[in-house]
């Protein structure tokens, strides 16, 4: 539990590279690198700078390049209004899976450190069990929940007396009920890692300081918190990152999108013009508007999470 | 031993890699016979037998000629494989396409033309035994760019059950909107449920129909250009039917899925949909289904768009153009309507098989869902593709419309007026079909 | 921390409350797949109606071919995780113990591949494919895969082997063993731990991956993996969704990763993050 970003650690680590140099051949790495790198070039970056040289013409799938449109095309896009609503849109959308997939998790495992043992197992396998089904699928029974007249919410709700909701047709509910779905899907994987960044917090130092007098919320602010940063950090950059591509097939399999558009997000919009309307320009500089924000988001993070995790180190 | 063994490892590696690119590409490509590959949206719960029944009987009349057949879960997948599949340089041969894409194929596919087909490989006696308005019904500037397979129209299911339970006669089912409406009352006041629902998805399908039964259209030609005219009164007025419909708790702003479940589940009397949903409705009914006519708005006549899809052919080779040419033949022939029918509920477009015992005729006898079916058939219009490489986009915005006005968040004027302005926008200099 | 006994009682119908809201779409997956086809939306209350129909189930079973899709989808899913690890292992191995130039922006690569969202990568990858004849196969399936998601274990494995100690190599290179030696015999061993966890999280994720198996072999039934083939099957936008058979498909296809996560619960809960994130 070093308090310092040490030295020691970096001469540990310049003397391990000595040692393993194998007679300074600096070829190594390269080698040990490349076929990751190969694999990620090809089928990531090139498609990146594609994404970019796309963006400046008018086509489809087929003919990519029919018409120039150049450096126009982000002046259009970005004063179009329809475009400022999907951003918007998107940022909504963060904030709820923040909210549920961030949150709602991190403070579910602090919870869970009050139950017994047996409890914990329990738990932790039912919340897992919506990660490993297919989205598809698991999106499926939500169409059904969802639905106006027959379904489950709405036959809770007539039971009660309340008015039926058009929960998917209604711009005011669309978003955080597909969001819900995202955040079914996705919270229990996030509670997980939430939950053994907790535990691994080590009990006898909690105890030591139960004993030196210091009251609950101390512990959980000295001690807990300072020490579960890294794994919090590491959840916000996943859900941050992550999050739109959660609300994808929810989307897809319970709105398409609608009504008008109330329910579509960057991501959804690129895969909207790209492969539903094939126009691949505007879908092209919509994702580089897209890798531009998240680039620098994730910069931030990296930049955030390098630092604590060597601190924690 | 102290020699570093690492780098033979990393060739073999790398080596692999390599390998795993190159060798699938070695493989393949030997065929004696001809292969041809249909791509249809035909699956095992809808249609996908009657595919493997078609291409059975075509093989063993062409020994030689091989169909493969290749299912979608639904058009928008099917079309952006098949774009790409262009691109990759490997066509399909024959494609399903549906009549929202018609003007995108024109306008951006390579297909085979008809002209180009009966010009090299025969066929005229095939084609006069159409009527020429199904001829018609694939044609992009002037070009028949395939040829009109599938055809549906809608119908109103509903559950006759219901309809006793609310002291209505299920023998004299409503006929116009105006009566519906009267019927929905009457439904709300007893039953507490919606009397007659549209799902409506982002073809357009159902929006067509509301538009034109009111009189209006979706497109015209203006100085010969085309240009939306879906903001014109006629166009206003069946939109506001629909959401008067919403609005007095008659109906429901729906989609297709959700409209067959309200159906299904007893919380609607009738749902308006496609005759080509027959069997799949027909085996989950629990009650006692029926159907009659789509209703008649005020004095318009009844209008409404025929869907389903059309069969283009895109083959490179003329060994394959050919195959795939015979294989449209047998698909349309009056044994292939007949199965095509019996399996989907698709109108067949061969005159006079209902009649004929030889083919449908006990069919429908058996069948009056069916026979409503039929009985529309002279009230389909064609079902409106935007043209240009941005008409998709075009027709999602009329669909967004749609959306807005059904929804109560826009009134119909308003929603459909910037429709008009942004889809004019977006097919500007499209010349008119000549 | 000790909690009250009012705190437990709170924290046990929070959580509670919690597993209800999660449970109650899975209870209806199952129920409405043992129901009968007339009459599956009769009463929306009741996940479960007696006796179960096993009518969806033989349906499914007749008419997918379920041993084959699941074979593909285990063949995707295994070739996409092994071959990922393959490449991440001497990535994450290379970023951890060796200083060399370039080596802050070849990190940054691996992590700006992460932020790529899928929806810009697939329409490029797929033409790729096209161009190659690879459309409609497993391999082509696969391959592109390889560079998708693989900084993530990249990524998770540099931070765990950074924590190996440093004696353990000293000694290694003592006896004379070269850098690879030490990855494969030494390393890989010693940190199996995070490298299953990151072998599981991959699995899953691959299995469950749905747009891209669909775009890349939804055309030809020999490619179809479990999800692409329910949603062919029984999600047809034009007929209407079978619901039933739906479910039961759903059923079907889920059982595999289910059994899986069962099985190896204990050891994807203990290694996720002791090996992976805390480092």
């Amino acid at each position: 539990m070093a308090a310092q970003p040490s030295l020691a650690y970096r001469v540990k680590q310049r003397s391990r590279a000595q040692a393993l140099g194998d007679v300074g051949n600096r070829l190594l790495p390269y080698l040990y690198l490349a076929p990751a790198l190969f694999f990620i070039s090809l089928f990531v970056l090139w498609p990146v700078a594609r994404a970019f040289y796309n963006s400046l013409y008018d086509g489809n799938l087929l003919f990519p390049y029919r018409e120039y449109v150049g450096p126009e095309r982000y002046v259009d896009l970005l004063t179009n209004a329809r475009f400022h609503q999907i951003l918007i849109q998107s940022g909504y959308y963060l904030l709820l899976m923040l909210a549920g997939a961030f949150v709602l998790p991190v403070l579910l495992a602090i919870v869970t450190l009050n139950v017994t043992q047996r409890e914990v197992g329990i738990f932790q396998s039912v919340f897992f069990l919506p990660t490993v089904i297919a989205a598809n699928i698991a999106v499926s029974v939500w169409v059904w929940f969802y639905n106006p007249t027959g379904g489950l919410f709405n036959t809770v709700m007539k039971a009660f007396g309340a008015e039926p909701v058009t929960w998917l047709r209604n711009k005011d509910t669309v978003i955080p009920a597909v969001a819900l779905v995202a955040i079914w899907k996705q919270f229990g994987f996030h509670y997980l890692i939430a939950l053994a960044g907790l535990k691994s917090v080590p009990n006898d130092l909690i105890q030591a300081a139960a004993v030196d007098g210091a009251n609950n919320r101390t512990i959980s602010r000295r001690i807990i918190l300072p020490l579960f940063g890294p794994t919090a950090l590491f959840l916000l950059v996943i859900t941050l990152i992550q999050g739109l591509e959660f609300t994808f097939v929810p989307i897809e399999v319970l709105t398409r999108g609608g009504p008008a558009g109330a329910s579509s997000n960057l991501i959804y919009s690129i895969y909207q013009e790209g492969f539903r309307t094939f126009r691949v320009g505007l879908a092209s500089a919509q994702s580089v508007v897209l890798i531009v924000l998240f680039g620098g988001l994730a910069y931030v993070q990296y930049r955030m999470l390098e630092r604590n995790v060597q601190y924690d180190r | 031993m102290r020699h570093p063994r690492y780098l033979p490892k990393f060739a073999a590696l790398n080596l692999i890699l390599a390998l795993c690119f190159v060798l699938p590409l070695s493989i393949a490509r030997a065929q004696d016979p001809v292969t041809i590959e249909y791509w249809n949206i035909n699956t095992d719960t809808f249609g996908g037998p009657q595919v493997t029944a078609l291409i059975a009987s075509f093989e063993e009349a062409n020994p030689n000629i091989n169909v493969e057949p290749r299912s979608f879960s639904e058009y928008q997948v099917l079309q952006q494989t098949l774009e790409t599949s262009i691109a990759g340089g490997n066509p399909p041969d024959v494609v399903q396409t549906g009549y929202p894409y018609l003007n995108y194929v024109g306008a951006s596919l390579p297909y085979v033309p008809i002209r180009e087909l009966v010009e090299k490989y025969g066929g005229e006696e095939f084609l006069a035994q159409f009527p020429q308005n199904i001829l018609d019904i694939p044609v992009v500037n002037g070009e028949q760019i395939g040829m009109a397979y599938s055809l549906s129209v809608p119908v109103v299911y509903y559950n006759a059950d219901l309809m006793r339970e609310a002291g209505l006669d299920p023998d004299n089912p409503p006929q116009t909107i105006e009566e519906w409406r009267e019927a929905g009352q009457i439904i709300k006041d007893t039953l507490g449920i919606h009397a007659i629902v549209w799902g409506y998805e982002q073809d357009n399908w159902t929006t067509q129909g509301f538009i034109n039964s009111a009189g209006g259209n979706l497109l015209a030609c203006v100085d010969g250009e085309v240009r939306a005219v879906f903001d014109s009164e006629e166009a206003i007025q069946g939109m506001q039917t629909w959401r008067g419909l919403i609005e007095a708790g008659y109906s429901l702003d729906a989609s297709n899925e959700e409209a067959r479940q309200a159906l299904l589940a007893g919380q609607t009397v009738a749902w308006v949909h496609s005759i080509a949903a027959r069997a799949g409705i027909q085996r989950d009914a629990d009650f006692d289904l029926r159907a009659t006519v789509y209703p008649q708005n005020g004095d318009h006549p009844v209008r409404v768009p025929g869907g389903g899809n059309f069969l283009a052919i895109y083959s490179q080779d003329s060994a394959k153009q050919e195959a795939a040419w015979k294989f449209v033949q047998h698909l349309q022939s009056p044994e292939g309507f007949t199965e095509w029918t019996m399996g989907t509920g698709y109108v067949p477009l061969l005159p006079g098989l209902t009649e004929d015992p030889a083919y449908l005729a006990d069919f429908v006898a058996e069948n009056p869902i069916q026979q409503v079916g039929m009985d529309m058939l002279d009230k389909a219009v064609t079902w409106v593709s935007f043209p240009g490489p941005n008409g998709l986009a075009a027709g999602l915005r009329l669909h967004e419309a749609a959306e807005l006005i059904l929804s109560g968040q826009q009134p119909a004027d308003v929603a459909l007026e910037d429709a008009a302005f942004e889809v004019n926008d977006l097919i500007a200099g499209e010349a008119c079909a000549s | 921390m000790t909690a009250s006994a009012s705190e437990r009682l709170a924290s046990r119908v929070i959580l509670l409350v919690a597993l209800l809201v999660v449970v109650t779409p899975l209870v209806y997956l199952v129920g409405l797949s043992f129901k009968a086809p007339e009459g599956i939306f009769a009463n929306p209350m009741a996940p479960f109606s007696w006796p179960l129909d096993l009518t969806n189930y033989r349906n499914v079973l007749a008419q997918m071919n379920v041993p084959k899709f699941f074979l593909n989808s285990l063949i995707y899913a295994g070739g996409v995780t092994l071959g990922q690890l393959l490449l991440a292992i001497p990535a994450a191995f290379a970023f951890s113990y060796y200083h060399f130039r370039f080596k802050n922006l070849l990190m940054s690569l691996v992590l700006i591949s992460l932020i790529v969202p899928f929806v810009v990568t697939y329409v490029p990858n797929y033409l790729l494919l096209a161009r190659w004849g690879l459309l409609n196969s497993l391999v082509g399936m696969i391959i592109p895969m390889l560079g998708i998601s693989v900084g993530f274990g990249i990524f998770l494995l540099r931070q765990s082997f950074q924590t190996f100690p440093k004696e353990v190599f000293d000694a290694a290179c003592i006896d004379g063993a070269n850098s690879w030696q030490v990855l494969w015999r030494v390393l890989a061993p010693a940190s199996l731990a995070p490298i299953v966890s990151v072998a599981i999280y991959v699995f899953i994720i691959t299995w469950n991956r749905f747009i891209w198996p669909l775009l890349v072999g939804g055309g030809d039934p020999a490619s179809y993996t479990m999800t692409v083939a329910v949603d062919i099957y029984y999600n047809n936008p034009e007929s209407g969704s079978n619901w039933g058979n739906l479910m039961a498909a759903s059923v079907v296809s889920t059982v595999p990763t289910m059994l899986m996560y069962i099985a190896l619960r204990k050891q994807i809960l203990r290694t996720f993050t002791e090996g992976a994130v805390k480092g």
